[in-house]
């Protein structure tokens, strides 16, 4: 069978699960389902900034025979902390989450050094908040994608979303633009979810339930096809679906905060 | 010495050359104008080649590879040669600003060092404007806790290749020498090459002849003193010879000095340098 590697973060990361319930859903992840047609590496993570797919990347570049590379947003802190006990990796992608692992202790207690590992989650967390220079993260993330299309110009490159993305991937089909299909199947939702910019009051406005990767099992099928035709064409312009619809009601899938 | 300076000023007339330099404080004086006296800082390597040819001097003081890439990438052929100062690994990209400080010289970069330099010398300036003191603090916290070291140098190499890319005959100078970065022969090429550092570094030798005086182990000794007579991080001697170094570079397109293992100077150390 062909060989595949996937490198992104949770659009693309199935195992790593921290909502109750979700475990049924791995299975109907795009991620997990491609396994059926080709043999996958899966180097994502959850949270993980893009320099940790290019880490991945750039040992394993040559050893797949295709590969699927998912773009993160700009700007995520480049480092990680691994749980010595569980072997979890923790990627703080956010002050939010920086925040959350200040305020919750159990989620860092197995972690070396706690009260050392306190000081560094505020001063990623400050980082965020006050040093991060979107101009730089934008030129790395440039030059990043274009190492991408050097080292392996048959990658399928795709965004999560457009925020920050350099010009050579601005027009790209992104993994949200699926979410937002999905929106569109519920009538409460479909007048809300004309294009990226809805996403960010939809996604807070709707937390996911029973979701895996970001999607519904409905949106998950559909990105699959777009990725396994692409595969095959060799190129991701797919054609998004105006929308997928769902057969249960908009509450089966997402709370309503 | 000056023959030759004559000897490559000629050239550089002869086929009237502008030349762009992108650095850091290695290669602005202006930075210098607040500690330096007049005579010493017309000394500085970078002032005296404005003399030779047109000079565009685009470098900042603390200002790390990603400043000077990002004027670079605006307009990589602004001028008809190139000297790129690649300032160290892992400097923050940021600059500190606020609307109501109008000069260039205002804002600035701050460094490891002087992220605390700063908070301790610039309190009274700085008192007035939190946003900027927590600016501050957030990047001192940064370089100490949160910097990703294999991350830094994985951007840095980018970097590298992209400005190689941009202008493949830039004149690329390492401020100082960095490890192996793992991406091309070529990056990892250009960091062992001879770095700003190593005239100090050699200068140093020659005053306390002490040979086993290197870039890891000699900023022990320079951080007991404070630079007096220096421009550039460099005496007036060693900014004369990094300029005929640098001509050298301009006419043959190689940066490869030939430095002796001690630089010797006519004044003592403490001519140059107050110990603290």
């Amino acid at each position: 069978m062909t060989t595949l590697a996937i490198y992104g973060d949770s659009f693309c990361d199935w195992a790593t699960s921290y909502r109750p319930g979700m475990t049924e859903l791995q299975a109907s992840a795009w991620s997990q389902k491609i396994c059926d047609h080709y043999t996958v590496t899966n180097y994502s993570i959850s949270g993980s900034s893009l320099y940790w797919s290019m880490r991945h990347f750039e040992q394993t570049w040559s050893q797949a025979d295709r590969i699927v590379f998912v773009v993160t947003s700009v700007g995520r802190w480049p480092g990680h902390w691994q749980d010595p006990k569980t072997g979890r990796i923790h990627t703080l992608s956010s002050a939010t989450q920086c925040q959350i692992a200040l305020d919750n202790k159990d989620w860092v207690e197995h972690i070396d050094d706690y009260a050392a590992k306190r000081s560094v989650a505020e001063a990623i967390r400050d980082w965020y908040l006050w040093a991060k220079v979107d101009q730089f993260e934008q030129t790395i993330q440039a030059l990043m994608i274009k190492r991408i299309q050097a080292l392996r110009p048959d990658a399928l490159i795709i965004p999560i979303n457009r925020w920050g993305n350099p010009p050579s991937i601005q027009a790209l089909v992104c993994a949200t633009d699926y979410i937002l299909a999905g929106f569109r199947s519920w009538p409460e939702t479909a007048d809300r979810a004309r294009n990226l910019d809805d996403f960010v009051a939809l996604s807070q406005n709707y937390p996911e339930k029973r979701t895996i990767c970001h999607m519904t099992p409905e949106v998950n099928e559909s990105f699959l096809t777009a990725v396994l035709q692409s595969l095959e064409e060799g190129v991701w312009a797919p054609q998004v679906p105006t929308k997928i619809d769902h057969p249960m009601p908009i509450d089966y899938y997402y709370y309503r905060s | 010495m000056r023959d030759k300076i004559f000897a490559r000023r000629l050239a550089l007339l002869k086929y009237a050359m502008t030349i762009a330099i992108y650095g850091d404080s290695y290669a602005n004086w202006t930075c210098w104008s607040n500690q330096t006296s007049s005579d010493i800082l017309a000394r500085a390597w970078s002032r005296q080649l404005e003399q030779h040819a047109p000079v565009v001097n685009f470098s900042r003081g603390g200002a790390g590879i990603w400043h000077n890439l990002n004027l670079l990438e605006r307009d990589p052929d602004h001028a008809d040669q190139v000297i790129f100062i690649a300032s160290p690994i892992g400097r923050w990209p940021g600059v500190i600003e606020h609307p109501d400080w109008q000069h260039d010289s205002d804002r600035y970069q701050p460094s490891a060092n002087h992220c605390q330099e700063t908070l301790s010398r610039w309190q009274d300036r700085l008192a007035q404007y939190p946003s900027q003191i927590q600016q501050v603090c957030s990047v001192e916290a940064w370089y100490r806790l949160a910097q990703v070291p294999s991350f830094e140098q994985y951007v840095y190499a980018l970097a590298l290749e992209r400005v190689l890319e941009l202008r493949p005959d830039a004149i690329i100078i390492p401020m100082q020498a960095w490890p192996n970065l793992g991406l091309s022969a070529k990056t990892d090429q250009i960091g062992t090459r001879v770095a700003c550092i190593d005239y100090v570094v050699r200068a140093w030798r020659g005053w306390l002849n002490d040979l086993t005086l290197t870039a890891g182990n000699y900023y022990s000794l320079y951080q007991q003193y404070r630079e007096h007579r220096v421009v550039c991080h460099l005496t007036p001697e060693l900014n004369d010879r990094f300029l005929a170094d640098v001509l050298d570079a301009l006419a043959t397109g190689t940066w490869n000095p030939n430095l002796p293992d001690q630089i010797y100077h006519d004044n003592p150390l403490d001519y140059y340098y107050q110990r603290l």
